[in-house]
């Protein structure tokens, strides 16, 4: 016994030595540069690891751009948010807009087996079956039968998708659906193959294949060789590596990455300004808009003209270029110019007399004083720029109004759940588009049950002004009923519009031909990797 | 022998009970805090929701839920994670685990070397240069925090300097600076007790007995001295060990390490039950394992423990 107290200290010591020894050694052999062939890497950094990569399964937009490396649907988004012909060579749509017939082009899995029609058939059905727990299968509602049967109403057999041969799919629809084709170039319509989602044996469709997946450490994908189009694809192999933000900056800056930042991760809040300084940061519309959600079925702001006074007293302009870095665009109504739909400002920024009028007389319309306001609570989830966002508006709603707003920051599951059950009066809140039309945005709001409203605002103009768009076949003339459903909305103000987001990014100058999406995705098939241009 | 044997079962039953204890609170805690793990910034169709949660059994009553949860920690199997589809709490803990454990026990060797080796350096030669120098590094490695120190050391050494990788794991180099980061507290800690329970321990009568009987000063250092100056550390040995096999949160999110650490509090703020429940009974088990073998050592190493209980 007396022994084993000197062997320990002795084990310990040898095994201190031996870390030092192993330190010394390591670190005075230099790796020797293996010559090799030079392949084509493009290294980027994410924040978190992708959630699964069974398109079917997938909210998360981190996540998506690793599926559309992978997978290839009907349709591709690319740059300009052109939609152009993926595995659909060709598309013909019946009279009554409601009957679309796709003509697949020959292709294959990554397996070598062939990708046909029944491929979508599987994947769509599954995915609307109502034994699979599918988080988007909504967004497949457009197709008749698809809600019913989803939501054990109608039967699976009942849904619009036929495979008329292995070739040509055939998909009716509920009713007219203008945006059909951007959503068949969304994540998810993405095909998948019968038994081919589990990670450890992927198969896939697209300009890249699974190489391998070590979770939180990295995820490999490698020119797909089986892709119809695999000319096109420059780039050899894609990795995708969790990192810390600030740990992956110190990697972009020693090269070990070739693109950090948005939209797979953050950059730290605090280098934005050094960066753009430097001339370095990259910066890109996103198709996001942030705002302030007013609970309208709560007293003080049931009052329409307490609501816009609030909205009316923001300073967006200081807020976005001295509270919070980011470049940021001042948001004077609901959907974002970068979908290249509307311009307008529905109303002016800092506007604090008409607010101060307009404050005035709504506390008149509900008939109490500033002194009998109950007081007014905005809440947010945690975070650093959030936080901010709350101090200056908070202090400019005490400068114009002069009353005092409290803060509430609470943990994200927290905030939704009091959102939900509308335990709130204002709130801050963000929508990024799924697809590259209004809609989208205006959809948000389309019903006090939609539940994603949680402002307990409805108008039945609004509504009518929705459906009537879905209807409208003329491009032009649906641009102009969803402008009016944007002004009803901008006048009633369930919510005050902050600021239009962007996407903050650094990238090695050789890398080219990346599709950086306003939905928040990047996509490779073009991708490559140049001669490094020296700029002197 | 025999109250060797009660002291053992004794403390084996108090490890089964607080198991049970921590496995219960840990669910009911667990179904206390509001939120679901299927709530987000853009908020699902209320239908889509409602099915989700009844996928998977988040609307059975709670004692339906209890048992069931009861069933996954004695099958141990505690099926998918809610917010990464694809894989399962199991899978989740073997992969992670040992990536976790390699740093940490790389991580505990060193403090434990280090600490006891200043200490003790630091207690023979008090109030000298020797023991100011020891015990001002021992100040800054526990002032300083963990995070701190890493970020510190990643910029100096590795951007500033380029001795040793930025990050990510895989090489021993890669994971010099995560356990250096990882054992520089403890190790402070470690030296600080070391030093005075070494002070304490050289000024009793039987190292004066030790010293008059002619025995070399490395004689009485290693066999009489450190024994009993480093009793008090078992109880706290065990604690840290449990906490740093597990993996720290902070350390291998900087340098983005596939451990089990993050896990422990991602999966808190996503509402990700199955994993919450496998990676805090995961955790538990080791903790307690690892009081009670330090438990046991102690008591083999000093038989008043075992007497006195």
């Amino acid at each position: 016994m007396k022994n084993v107290m000197r062997d320990l200290f002795v084990a310990l010591l040898v095994g201190f030595a031996l870390f030092l020894s192993g330190c010394a050694s390591e670190s005075e052999t230099p790796k020797p540069e293996a010559p090799k062939v030079k392949e084509k890497i493009l290294r980027i950094s994410t924040t978190t690891d992708p959630t699964s990569l069974d398109p079917r399964l997938v909210r998360d937009l981190p996540t998506v751009t690793p599926l559309h490396m992978l997978y290839e649907g009907l349709k591709r988004a690319t740059f300009g948010g052109k939609i152009e012909p993926a595995l659909a060579e060709e598309t013909t749509i019946s009279p009554d807009l409601k009957t679309y017939t796709f003509k697949l082009r020959e292709s294959k899995w990554s397996d070598g087996t062939s990708l046909t029609a029944h491929d979508f058939v599987y994947t769509w059905k599954s995915l609307l079956d109502p034994k699979f727990p599918a988080p988007n299968a909504y967004q497949l509602y457009v197709i008749k039968g698809a809600k019913a049967a989803n939501e054990g109403n109608g039967s699976l057999d009942d849904v619009a998708i036929k495979a008329l041969d292995a070739q040509t799919l055939q998909v009716e629809l509920e009713s007219p659906t203008p945006y059909f084709e951007e959503l068949l170039a969304t994540h998810f319509y993405l095909p998948v193959k019968q038994d081919g989602t589990e990670p450890n044996n992927l198969i896939s469709n697209g300009p890249f294949m699974l190489d391998h997946w070590d979770r939180n450490d990295e995820l490999v994908a490698v020119k797909n060789p089986q892709y119809w189009d695999v000319d096109t694809v420059n780039l050899d192999k894609v990795v995708l590596i969790p990192l810390d933000d600030h740990t992956a900056l110190q990697m972009f800056e020693t090269e070990e990455l070739g693109w950090t930042g948005s939209p797979m991760s953050t950059l730290p809040a605090d280098t934005l300004d050094a960066l753009q300084s430097s001339g370095r940061l990259a910066v890109a519309p996103a198709a996001g808009t942030y705002f302030f959600r007013f609970n309208t079925a709560m007293t003080p702001l049931h009052n329409k003209k307490l609501r816009r006074a609030f909205a009316l007293a923001i300073n967006r302009k200081d807020l976005t270029q001295h509270v919070i870095q980011g470049n940021h665009q001042p948001a004077l109504g609901l959907i974002p110019p970068s979908l290249g739909f509307f311009v307008t400002g529905y109303f002016q920024d800092d506007d604090t007399t008409r607010a101060w009028y307009l404050f005035q007389e709504g506390l008149e319309e509900i008939g109490i004083s500033k002194d009998e306001l109950p007081p007014i609570v905005l809440c947010y989830t945690n975070g650093d720029r959030n936080h901010k966002i709350a101090q200056a508006v908070q202090q400019q709603w005490n400068k114009t109004f002069g009353i005092s707003v409290k803060l509430n920051a609470c943990e994200s599951q927290l905030f939704f759940d009091k959102r939900k059950s509308g335990a709130y009066q204002i709130a801050l809140g963000s929508w990024f588009a799924d697809i590259r039309d209004p809609i989208n945005f205006l959809d948000v709001f389309k019903s006090r049950k939609t539940s994603t409203n949680n402002t307990g605002w409805e108008n039945v103009q609004y509504k009518t002004l929705l459906e009537l768009s879905s209807l409208e076949m003329d491009q032009e003339k649906r641009k102009s009923i969803l402008r009016n459903a944007e002004g009803v909305l901008m006048d009633q103000m369930p919510i005050a519009p902050l600021f239009y987001s962007s996407l903050n990014y650094l990238k090695q100058n050789d890398i080219i031909n990346v599709y950086l999406s306003e939905l928040g995705y990047l996509d490779f098939k073009y991708a490559d990797i140049g001669e490094i241009v020296e700029e002197s | 022998m025999r109250e060797d044997l009660r002291y053992f079962l004794g403390k084996l039953s108090t490890l089964f009970l607080s198991l049970f204890i921590i496995i219960s609170l840990t669910f009911f805690l667990m179904k206390a805090i509001p939120g679901d793990p299927f709530a987000d910034e853009q908020a699902l169709p209320t239908e889509i929701h409602e099915a989700l949660q009844q996928h998977y059994g988040l609307k059975d009553p709670w004692y339906t839920q209890y048992g069931n949860y009861l069933v996954t920690v004695i099958t141990w199997d505690f099926g998918p994670s809610f917010k990464y589809r694809d894989r399962s709490v199991n899978d989740i803990i073997n992969k992670g685990f040992p990536v976790s454990a390699v740093l940490g026990l790389e991580a505990l060797v060193l403090a434990l070397s280090g600490g006891i080796l200043l200490g003790t350096v630091a207690a023979l030669k008090a109030n000298q240069w020797q023991d100011y120098t020891a015990m001002l590094a021992a100040t800054l490695g526990i002032s300083i925090p963990s995070f701190i120190m890493a970020t510190l050391l990643q910029f100096f050494l590795s951007v500033k300097l380029g001795w040793l990788p930025v990050a990510r794991w895989g090489t021993f180099t890669q994971s010099i600076l995560p356990a250096v980061s990882l054992a520089a507290m403890p190790m402070a800690f470690i030296a600080r007790l070391t030093r005075s329970n070494m002070l304490e321990v050289m000024q009793q009568e039987y190292i004066r007995t030790a010293r008059t009987k002619g025995l070399s000063e490395m004689t009485i250092i290693t066999q009489h001295a450190l024994r009993n100056a480093l009793l008090p550390l078992f109880p706290y040995v065990g604690q840290l060990a449990a906490n740093i096999l597990t993996g720290s949160f902070i350390i291998e999110k900087i340098f983005s390490i596939p451990g089990l650490g993050q896990w422990f509090v991602n999966s808190i703020s996503n509402r990700d039950y199955t994993v919450i429940m496998g990676t805090t009974v995961f955790y538990s088990i080791i903790l307690l394992g690892a009081i009670f073998i330090m438990d046991l050592l102690y008591g083999l190493m000093d038989p008043r423990i075992t007497q006195r209980s």
